[in-house]
């Protein structure tokens, strides 16, 4: 054996690092839920949508995705995906979308996408089914793709797949249907409560997409618009800290939330206080919503950890580029990357935003009826049109507040001597008297009563 | 934290260790200034009635723009007081205050020393934690508290809990797992303030870390400076440091002379404890004409000279009597 080229250790073999679709197949798999996989279809078709808007030049407006939809079908034996949104191009197809990993030589998406990784598509169909079809028609050209992961599988050397051949179309989008499902997945689809609850899952995460235009539907029902609104009035105001950084725009606004519209059916609306806590924005894309842990600010670095106390809280941190690869999100698209500086910063932010609530909520107590009046006597504005770029958190006054609850004194004598040992057991013998009272009261409520 | 505030109880410009420790700090940071503009700096304090630490900054570190914070009770005899027209009052608790500073203001650097009466509680770590986020590179964040164990825990040992627990409610993954030795309840009356302050650093290194400070791509760093004890009554801790880029902790480095492996461990940090008693004008003079004295031979000379004090604290004052404080009454 010779001596390694650069003078390193001698050589003794090649340990093997290509990998397994086995891999792929099986095991990235684990890292999302289903619902998520199907969400990654979404995502693709929104991408799409934006190529499209971008491709035929629409006029900017506040709801650029008018018009674009997609409509999933899910049933005991397939998951389908139909879009409306321009389809892919067989370039595109040809050289990266089936590609694992987004290559090298790829050229930038579209601005604000929100696919980023090169593995939502393969990983849904390997989630859910060992069977799918792929159908594109893109201005001019169409094509078809068919997976059959059994086959794929057995050949460990061979990645590629197919492209058949479709007649164009002026009917411009993608069709992605998934079948011979795993059978914990056919359950999964054959259950109501999933398909409500995937609802609900899109309507919360693609809220502010479908506020651009975007309209989903699952099966019959049409994904109801989650109007994220906050309280603004007399003395009311959400806060707003708007800066960028590195080609990343941030956007901070957050106040008392407002309840969903009306139009929001009652089995499709979130549980009552689930809505409260941070909410983090990647491109539009929801990737925690209502969020009450450490993820975002709860119990981060010994912030206080979320109360009940807090409910009617809400706040939203958007982060949007052109890049999505500088944005703080996972592959999964369902946590944040809690160590990215860009996002930590951020969280310095929105802890000292939630400060300003959590001193109102103390206030609050003191009269929980009244201010919960002054809260309802508000008007609302949706989230996504809360005007400015930074302003202040203002919040309700409550009367009694700043006095305090209902006040009486406590009076009694004691020998001055044995007043003057317990100022100095408290650390301080020169302290008044009605100071020791005081101290003491209080040390007998925390310390015996366990209360501040 | 006792309600009635130190500067009603003692002429702060009095108490010989406290007069020591400002001295020190003050002198680390004229030895830093020329790696670091610290005349361009905003000095921000709690500057009660007396501002000796003001009239420090502003005549050894040539620092002109300053924010004093006081309580807004007492503002107004602050701004009475104030010894320079550059001196603004921020009339505010210190939270309210350094809450309400703009990007612009953090914008410039800081020398920040917040000396509080009481213990390092809730508030004073949310002080801490602004400023270490958001004050530009360069900054230095100094705090003073209290560090008697005793503040820390309850006056029943059965019942209240103990000071490790009050910390950790604090300052939570800081505190040193060692910090109770095996088969005790709590930490040692005597390692009580080297506990705390081990904790108050880890803190402040963490916050640093965990803010997502950057310089050019490369993340910001805490490198502690100080902690000083000074016992004149109660023991106070006297704790903190700077937040540097990596181009600022190049220049540390080369000013300090220590790699930044052992600037981040510490080994920049002033490190005393001041617990002088005071000495009476004639054993002043009589000890100061030994000076400077090497270690080896003073222990003779002292002797000879007939100064009646400790050998203990006359070691001190051999290595501090450059900064050591003689106060007489005057009449005016």
């Amino acid at each position: 054996m010779s001596q390694g080229e650069k003078g390193g250790p001698k050589v003794v073999g090649r340990a093997h690092g290509s990998p397994t679709k086995d891999f792929f197949v099986r095991m990235i798999t684990r890292d999302i839920s289903l619902a998520d996989c199907i969400l990654d279809l979404l995502d693709n078709s929104i991408d799409g949508a934006r190529r499209s808007i971008k491709r035929t030049g629409a006029q900017p407006s506040s709801q650029p995705l008018t018009g674009y939809s997609a409509t999933l079908a899910i049933d005991e034996s397939k998951l389908q995906v139909v879009d409306n949104c321009g389809g892919i191009a067989l370039n595109d197809a040809i050289d990266y979308a089936f590609h694992f990993g987004r290559r090298k030589d790829a050229p930038k998406d579209v601005d604000y996408s929100i696919g980023l990784y090169g593995i939502g598509m393969k990983r849904a169909i390997f989630k859910i089914g060992r069977k799918a079809r792929i159908e594109s028609k893109a201005p001019g050209e169409a094509f078809s793709v068919d997976v059959d992961v059994d086959t794929w599988e057995a050949d460990d050397s061979d990645w590629d797949f197919d492209l058949g051949h479709m007649d164009p179309s002026k009917e411009l989008g993608t069709r992605i249907l998934i079948e011979s499902l795993y059978p914990q997945i056919a359950a999964a689809f054959a259950d109501k409560s999933f398909a409500n609850e995937l609802i609900r899952t899109i309507a919360r995460d693609y809220a502010f997409i479908i506020g651009k235009g975007f309209s989903v539907t699952v099966g019959a029902v049409t994904v109801p618009h989650f109007d994220y609104s906050l309280k603004e009035g007399e003395g009311v105001e959400s806060a707003i800290v708007e800066y960028a950084e590195d080609g990343v725009r941030v956007r901070i606004v957050a106040g008392l939330m407002n309840d969903l519209s009306d139009e929001v059916p009652e089995e499709l609306r979130p549980d009552e206080t689930d809505p409260y806590g941070w909410y983090v924005v990647c491109n539009d894309r929801v990737v925690l919503a209502g969020d009450k842990s450490e993820m975002t600010i709860w119990g981060h670095q010994n912030y206080r950890v979320w109360h009940n106390q807090y409910n009617g809280f809400a706040g939203f941190v958007f982060f949007d580029s052109e890049d999505p690869k500088k944005l703080p999100w996972t592959t999964t698209k369902r946590e944040v990357d809690v160590g990215d500086p860009l996002y930590l910063r951020a969280v310095g932010r929105m802890k000292e935003l939630t400060d300003v609530f959590v001193a109102y909520t103390n206030q609050r107590k003191v009269d929980l009826p009244a201010a919960k009046k002054l809260e309802s006597a508000t008007t609302f504005v949706q989230v996504s049109s809360v005007p400015g770029n930074a302003r202040p958190m203002r919040l309700p006054r409550v009367a009694g507040a700043a006095s305090g609850v209902d006040q009486t004194t406590i009076s009694y004598r004691k020998p001055r001597i044995e007043i003057k040992e317990v100022a100095e057991a408290l650390g301080d013998a020169s302290m008044p008297a009605r100071e020791v009272g005081k101290r003491t009261f209080e040390y007998f409520r925390r310390e015996e009563m366990g209360k501040s | 934290m006792s309600s009635v505030p130190s500067f009603q109880r003692v002429d702060y410009s009095l108490r010989t260790n406290k007069s020591i420790e400002r001295k020190l700090v003050f002198e680390r940071m004229k030895e830093l200034s020329s790696a670091l503009p610290l005349s361009k700096y905003r000095y921000v304090g709690l500057g009660s009635l007396w501002f000796v630490d003001f009239v420090l900054a502003h005549r050894l570190l040539g620092i002109d723009v300053m924010w004093s914070i006081e309580r807004a009770e007492r503002a107004a005899r602050a701004e009475y007081n104030k010894p320079y027209e550059c001196i603004e009052i921020k009339a505010g608790a210190s939270s309210e205050i350094i809450g309400s500073v703009s990007m612009t203001d953090w914008a410039t650097p800081c020398l920040a020393w917040l000396d509080y009466d009481g213990r390092f509680d809730l508030d004073a770590r949310g002080d801490c934690e602004r400023i270490l986020r958001n004050a530009a590179a360069g900054s230095v964040l100094v705090v003073t508290v209290n560090a008697n164990r005793s503040s820390y825990r309850g006056k029943i040992p059965e019942t209240s809990p103990p000071a490790v627990q009050t910390l950790r409610d604090v300052l939570g993954d800081a505190v040193p797992t060692d910090a109770v030795e095996q088969g005790r309840r709590d930490i040692g009356n005597e390692q009580f303030p080297g506990v705390l302050s081990k904790s108050v650093l880890n803190f402040m290194a963490a916050t640093v870390r965990t803010s997502g400070r950057e310089t050019g791509g490369m993340p910001d760093r805490f490198v502690p400076l100080f902690d000083i004890r000074h016992v004149d009554n109660a023991t106070m801790s006297t704790i903190g440091g700077i937040v540097v880029s990596w181009q600022q902790l190049a220049l540390l480095v080369e000013k300090l002379a220590l790699d930044s492996a052992a600037l981040f461990a510490g080994g920049a940090s002033i490190a005393e404890v001041l617990d002088l008693a005071p000495l009476t004008i004639k054993e002043k003079l009589a000890l100061d004409r030994l000076m400077p004295s090497a270690e080896e031979t003073f222990e003779a000379r002292l002797n000879e000279s007939g100064v009646k004090i400790e050998a203990e604290q006359a070691e001190k004052y051999r290595r501090l009597y450059n900064h050591f404080p003689v106060f007489a009454e005057t009449v005016f």
